[in-house]
């Protein structure tokens, strides 16, 4: 018996569903994953909550709708007072999450990034900041003001490779608004920039 | 028969590795970034829920993790339970974990911890005015710092961590070493 022959060569259907697999990983692997510059678009079957995601350069942003209902539920258990909490819930709120999944240290300032709404120029970014001076006058516990500072997103930070953060983003926005996201870091002295598109405040209730 | 089962098996990896859970929750980071030089690390001086002052420069001579949280933030409450899955594998080494939280009561700390399959049995201490935190260089919450023996941050990680991984394991061991 020659080595040929001794070889067990898979049957026809084996080979039809191996064929069918490696086509289905291919897929799915493609599906699952954020091409470069582009913006990604997802929404929660069970919540309706949406979400837009992009990478550039190994670092990502993602930022996922907050309703006003769950801005004040969240602020209104932190303590925060009623006319604060309004003032808040009706800015157009995100989850938003940086990762660095680059190779190298980056920094970000959120003075640098800009949103821009249809139709209008660039915006800078309201920050914590903005909102504490803001809260300056209405004399908030120091817990209440600790809570508020640190579930925002950080105004600025250094990531080494591997680190991440989360927090909110605030939008002075109406209801329903689409708008563009550029963000920007720094590696080394070379400043860098994504875009997260057509993003979208949470839309007003349909009237009953 | 032509097996194929590692195809079947890929598959299914693949598949899981696009469930909508992982695509919500940004992956828990496996290591920790080295902080050179090492800096004197501030003192933590601060109540556990009980009432009980804990002060870190008592604790000179062991690995301490330092973690600042809060319930109210995700990725914090996503890595706890791996932070209590490290002090067991560590539990005969000189490691503390010290979890900071941020301005909560003890009702809402407990709430959550009651939450966990395992209640955490490392220090969980209050810093209600956040000062403690202050001297510390954090920008988000979590934070994780690793202090030395001799009482310096040696590694910190900005985000959730999976701290009971093995390459998170090999870091920690590699300070336990240290003299």
């Amino acid at each position: 018996m020659t080595l040929r022959a001794r070889r067990h060569y898979p049957e026809p259907k084996a080979w039809a569903l191996v064929c069918l697999n490696s086509v289905l990983c291919v897929v799915v692997l493609w599906s699952n994953s954020v091409n470069a510059g582009e913006t990604r678009y997802s929404q929660s079957p069970e919540s309706a909550v949406a979400t837009w995601e992009t990478e550039t350069d190994h670092v990502h942003l993602r930022m996922t709708q907050i309703s006003p209902d769950q801005a004040r539920a969240f602020m209104t258990a932190r303590g925060l007072d009623e006319k604060s909490v309004e003032e808040f819930a009706r800015h157009c709120v995100f989850m938003t999450v940086l990762r660095n999944e680059s190779k190298r240290p980056i920094r970000f300032c959120m003075t640098e990034w800009r949103y821009v709404p249809e139709d209008r120029v660039p915006q800078v970014m309201l920050t914590k900041h903005d909102w504490l001076a803001r809260f300056q006058n209405r004399h908030l516990s120091q817990p209440v003001k600790l809570a508020f500072e640190w579930s925002q997103f950080p105004v600025e930070q250094t990531f080494h490779p591997g680190d991440w953060n989360q927090g909110m983003t605030t939008f002075e926005l109406l209801p329903g608004s689409h708008f563009d996201v550029v963000y920007r870091w720094r590696q080394g002295k070379t400043l860098h920039e994504g875009t997260l598109k057509n993003v979208q405040c949470v839309a007003p209730a349909p009237a009953p | 028969m032509f097996n194929v089962w590692p195809q079947l098996l890929l598959l299914s990896l693949v598949l899981l590795s696009a469930s909508p859970a992982r695509a919500d929750d940004p992956p828990l980071q496996i290591s920790l970034t080295p902080v050179r030089p090492r800096l004197v690390a501030p003192v933590i001086d601060l109540s556990n829920l009980d009432g009980q002052n804990i002060s870190s420069a008592k604790l000179r001579g062991k690995v301490v993790i330092v973690n600042f949280w809060a319930t109210w933030c995700p990725p914090c409450r996503r890595e706890f339970a791996s932070m209590e899955r490290l002090r067991k594998i560590m539990a005969d080494r000189p490691l503390e974990i010290l979890a900071v939280n941020e301005g909560e009561t003890v009702d809402v700390i407990e709430g959550f911890t009651a939450t966990l399959d395992t209640p955490p049995m490392f220090y969980l201490l209050q810093d209600l005015t956040g000062d403690a935190m202050a001297g510390w260089p954090v920008r988000g919450l979590p934070t994780t710092f690793v202090v030395d023996k001799r009482g310096r941050i040696a590694f910190r990680a900005i985000g959730g961590r999976e701290f009971d991984h093995p390459q998170m394991l090999r870091q920690i061991e590699h300070l336990l070493r240290e003299k």
